[in-house]
């Protein structure tokens, strides 16, 4: 607050009021001694009754009960002079003050400033407290010693350095002022109603800051309790540096605004309801960012717990630089991971986990188990990294770069493989491999093995284990420069394809079952075994005996 | 002091007071049952606002739409609404906030007129 450097003080002050001259000093408001002491010291301690056109002085040497009626006294007459001489300011020395009944702050331009720039400077410890519902005025260095600090709707004012009980500082109302280095109980700061104001500095307890109601203004630096920062309603607000406990910025709500290096508990940042707002550097607990909703807005460098991210719901926004733990990022039954994640690290069952689908983009991102929509796989991914069972059932996206277990990038592989590595019973185990693969490698059982599947898709540099490309099944596929162990190629089940600069072991190539008349190999390899030359079209090929076969 | 609130363009819903009670405040908290919380919230929302008809929603708009004039927007930028909240302080004068996107930055506009509203320090 800007005090005046300079005063000016009736002359024979007290002794004679009507005289209007006056005479101009300098006033010690560098508080490094109190006024009283510094007037007394400088020869006015004959009368400490001390006023100005713009302000007056309240003493506070009387009892708390005296201090009350002199600090209403310098109200009044401070809120008559506002019409004459515009604002004003009640400067009030440090003290108690007991109210039997509230002290309303009705004054429109009538501000009350503790001397010193501290709390508690003026403290209401009677029954009754301040009650503000004056405009464009402001309140320094107040404390209502656990009582509240009632503000009223809509009320323009402003606050520094301020404490209150619960409900203090809007409850019930639109809290619209300026708050600065205040704090306060329980249900405060537009709680059970909308927080619109500025906050700055400021602390409070649970269920405060705009709880069961909008969290829409702007806050710095503010630490509140559980379920606070818009909690039941919207958060839409500009929150930065900003610290809550659990279910808080919209916990069951929209979470809608800008949230920059903030923290909360569990069920935070729309948890039950949307994440649609653009979140920096914040951090949550379990179940947060719209986690049973959906997560629909932008996420930068953002932590959480198990279950976030629109875990059960729709991960639909755009995710940088995030972590999370276990299902998190669209997972569970029924949800969808469809946003943009680039770097983006989660646990066992991410990213379209638990049969859930994940159909967006995903770059550089790594996951656990069960991860990249091993219900469904239809995205884009890019030099990603899972555990066991992950990149899909149906895996019918584009995968580059990618690594996962065993059991991974389907059940059906209907998609574009590149350079993607994978564990056993990979590439449509027990299902079709009917995709584009290039460059990709896996363990046994991988590419359309095992009874039932096929390996019809076109298959370039790959490599496999044992029992792969159509073991048990149909390897009726191009095959272009590929590599197995023993029992691959359609053995015990039928080889139809086209296999070119192909090598296997034992067993393969329709070993122990069919190479049939529509299969064509050139420059095919066994590393063991002999080629079934009866019908198939065989060229250039060498058998496990280093013979050269061309048949038919 | 009547209240209104909007987070889609032409459509404001009036705010009421409602007092969540214990009992939904424990349910809130306690429940495992991601239905019964959403359904809660939602029986929740339904207390706390009523839908706006004309002719008060052609006041509402037109006053929005007078507001976004204030807010000097250019050609080129990409506007969207988050949520405007806003009381009615005398007959067709409302007190309140926008907050907005232009493209990805995060604004604030208080009204009216974006006056200094509160006492500055």
């Amino acid at each position: 607050m800007n005090l005046p450097k300079e005063i000016y003080f009736p002359l024979n002050m007290g002794r004679n009021k009507k005289d209007n001259s006056k005479t101009r000093v300098t006033a010690p408001f560098n508080y490094s001694i109190s006024l009283r002491d510094w007037l007394i010291e400088n020869g006015f301690a004959g009368d400490l009754e001390l006023e100005g056109l713009t302000y007056v002085y309240v003493q506070a040497e009387g009892t708390p009960q005296q201090n009350a009626v002199e600090l209403q006294e310098a109200y009044d007459l401070a809120k008559s002079r506002v019409a004459t001489y515009g604002e004003q300011i009640v400067i009030v020395a440090p003290g108690n003050f007991d109210f039997a009944s509230d002290f309303l702050a009705d004054g429109d331009q009538v501000s009350i400033a503790g001397l010193l720039n501290r709390v508690p400077a003026i403290v209401f410890t009677g029954v009754g407290t301040i009650n503000v519902t004056g405009q464009f005025c402001g309140f320094m260095g107040i404390d209502t010693d656990g009582k509240p600090f009632i503000v009223g709707d809509n009320v323009g004012a402003g606050f520094l350095n301020c404490e209150g009980g619960d409900e203090s500082f809007g409850f019930g109302v639109n809290s619209v002022g300026y708050f600065e280095k205040c704090s306060a109980g329980n249900n405060s700061f537009g709680a059970d109603g909308a927080a619109s104001g500025q906050y700055v500095d400021c602390q409070a307890g649970d269920e405060s800051f705009g709880w069961n109601g909008n969290a829409d203004g702007y806050f710095l630096r503010c630490n509140a309790g559980e379920y606070s920062f818009g909690a039941y309603g919207e958060a839409s607000g500009n929150f930065i540096d900003c610290n809550a406990n659990d279910g808080s910025f919209a916990g069951f709500g929209d979470a809608t605004g800008d949230f920059k290096d903030c923290q909360a508990g569990s069920a935070s940042f729309g948890a039950y309801g949307t994440a649609d707002g653009y979140f920096q550097d914040c951090r949550a607990e379990e179940s947060s960012f719209g986690a049973y909703g959906n997560a629909s807005g932008y996420f930068i460098n953002s932590k959480a717990g198990f279950g976030s991210f629109g875990s059960v719901g729709t991960a639909s926004g755009y995710f940088v630089n995030c972590l999370s733990m276990a299902s998190s990022f669209g997972s569970g039954p029924g949800s969808t991971a469809t946003g943009e994640f680039i770097n983006c690290v989660g646990d066992n069952n991410s990213f379209g986990g638990s049969n859930a689908t994940a159909s967006g983009t995903f770059t550089n991102c790594m996951a656990g188990s069960g991860s990249f929509g091993n219900g469904i796989s239809s995205g884009t991914f890019k030099d990603c990294k899972g555990g066991d069972n992950s990149f899909g059932s149906l895996s019918s996206g584009n995968f580059k770069n990618c690594i996962g277990g065993n059991n991974s990038f389907g059940g059906i592989a209907s998609g574009r493989f590149e350079n993607c590595i994978a564990g056993d019973e990979s590439f449509g185990f027990e299902d079709d491999a009917t995709g584009i693969f290039i460059n990709c490698t896996a363990g046994d059982y991988s590419f359309g093995s095992t009874a039932g599947a096929a390996a019809d898709g076109v298959f370039t540099n790959c490599n496999s284990g044992d029992f792969s490309f159509g073991y048990q099944s149909l390897a009726s596929g191009i095959f272009t420069n590929c590599t197995a162990e023993r029992d691959s190629f359609g053995a015990e089940g039928t080889a139809s394809g086209i296999f070119t600069n192909c090598t296997a072991g034992v067993d393969s190539f329709g070993g122990g079952g069919t190479l049939t008349a529509a299969a064509r190999l050139y420059y095919c390899k066994l590393a063991f075994g002999t080629f079934d030359t009866s019908v198939a079209i065989i060229r250039l090929s060498i058998d496990g005996t280093n013979t050269e076969i061309n048949a038919n | 002091m009547k209240k209104y609130n909007s987070t889609i363009e032409g459509t404001w819903a009036k705010v009421l007071s409602y007092k969540v009670t214990e009992e939904e405040k424990t349910t809130l908290k306690d429940s495992k049952d991601i239905a019964v919380v959403q359904a809660l919230m939602a029986d929740i929302k339904s207390k706390k606002e009523a839908a706006v008809e004309a002719p008060k929603l052609d006041e509402l708009v037109a006053y929005y739409n007078d507001l976004k004039l204030a807010l000097e927007l250019k050609p080129e930028d990409v506007y969207s609404l988050i949520s405007v909240n806003m009381a009615e302080v005398g007959a067709g004068e409302y007190r309140g906030i926008v907050n907005y996107r232009v493209g990805k930055e995060h604004k604030q506009y208080r009204f009216p007129k974006n006056e200094i509203t509160t006492f500055k320090f």
